[in-house]
């Protein structure tokens, strides 16, 4: 087990708030509300957003079921699929790096109340855009539906350590490649709960 | 900032909304309250006028300048066993026009197959929800500039 710390950061103190640093395998720190703001953050503003993980996910073989790459920052290179997929397409998992500064590898399962359950991975938020096919005119996407679930480590005391995203057209697995897309691009960031 | 950006993404509000026992819930900072829309699967999340120590976004009375919203709906997959998908096919975001032309709610809509629906039991697992203001930033120092209401239209 690495021993990362990473930070959300500002723009000025780039070492603020911890995300979450293991600085234990089974002792896990989550960030310190009252770093979450700076003084160079307009006064309206509730957080800022600065992704743990940013990038493009893409099947370079073309072909439907094929290997899958993660190109980008904040987690591996290769993605694995969910075999829950009925068809073995569109259920892609990210691992998060935890080799990167600002990315302890891991984030927040459950809220910080003692005993919460509710909502799981409450300060996770995931954006994904689907790139559309450059072949065709104009380059659309016809995957109709985008999910969004964070994977909890088994292991004890280690959050959620990976984030899947599943492509679907009318509720069935679909990898955007050919006429249903180029890929797709994923941006993850650390919320904050509420007290 | 750095000197290629257009505009830093500063939320002023964020979080999750989930069904509890069939009333949304919202979970996380900048949203005072959440009540639903005249439809299944239309939440109406109301901007937090005042700021505490524990949620500091200052949207303030005045509420925001609709031209300058941004918003981001994300869908969580269904956690009822298997693939973590959705039913959910349109999302679409809107900011219902209050007197003075300000907004302080955000409606957010979703809908599978033609049919609002909320995200829950097969169509999903809750959504995210990220709000921000579109307009901050300036040539030369934002942060010294940026001083909220952020609705800053002539009255």
């Amino acid at each position: 087990m690495n021993h990362i710390v990473g930070d959300l950061g500002d723009y000025q103190t780039p070492r603020l708030g911890r995300i979450e640093a293991r600085t234990h395998p089974f002792v896990v720190q989550h960030l310190d509300p009252r770093k979450e703001r700076s003084r160079a953050m307009s006064d309206y503003a509730v957080t800022p957003v600065q992704p743990i993980v940013q990038g493009l996910v893409t099947i370079p073989s073309g072909t439907p079921g094929g290997p899958v790459i993660f190109t980008g920052k904040g987690a591996l290179p290769t993605v694995t699929r969910d075999p829950a997929s009925g068809s073995g397409q569109g259920a892609f998992i990210l691992t998060l790096d935890q080799g990167l500064p600002g990315n302890a590898g891991a984030l927040q399962p459950l809220p910080d109340q003692p005993g919460a359950t509710f909502p799981a991975v409450p300060d996770a938020r995931t954006l994904v855009t689907v790139r559309g096919d450059p072949n065709i005119a104009p380059p659309v996407t016809t995957i109709t539906q985008i999910a969004v679930a964070y994977i909890t480590s088994p292991t004890p005391g280690v959050g959620v350590t990976q984030i899947e995203i599943v492509l679907t057209i009318a509720g069935v697995g679909t990898d955007p490649v050919g006429t249903n897309g180029n890929g797709f691009e994923v941006v993850v960031w650390k919320g904050v709960e509420s007290p | 900032m750095t000197d290629y950006a257009a505009a830093p993404l500063q939320p002023i509000a964020h979080g999750v909304i989930t069904i509890v026992s069939g009333n949304p819930v919202f979970t996380g900072k900048g949203v005072a309250a959440i009540f639903r829309g005249a439809f299944p699967g239309t939440f109406l999340l109301v901007l937090g006028a005042v700021a505490t120590p524990q949620n500091p976004s200052i949207v303030g009375t005045q509420g925001l300048d609709p031209n300058f919203a941004r918003s981001f709906v994300t869908v969580r997959g269904q956690a009822t066993g298997g693939l973590p998908s959705t039913t959910i096919d349109q999302k679409s975001i809107d900011y219902p026009t209050q007197l003075g032309a300000n907004v302080s709610i955000v409606r957010v809509v979703l809908v599978a197959a033609g049919v609002g629906v909320d995200p829950s039991g097969v169509n999903g697992n809750g959504c995210e929800v990220i709000v921000w203001y579109g307009n901050a930033g300036m040539p030369t120092g934002y942060s010294a500039t940026l001083v909220g209401p952020l609705f800053n239209k002539p009255q």
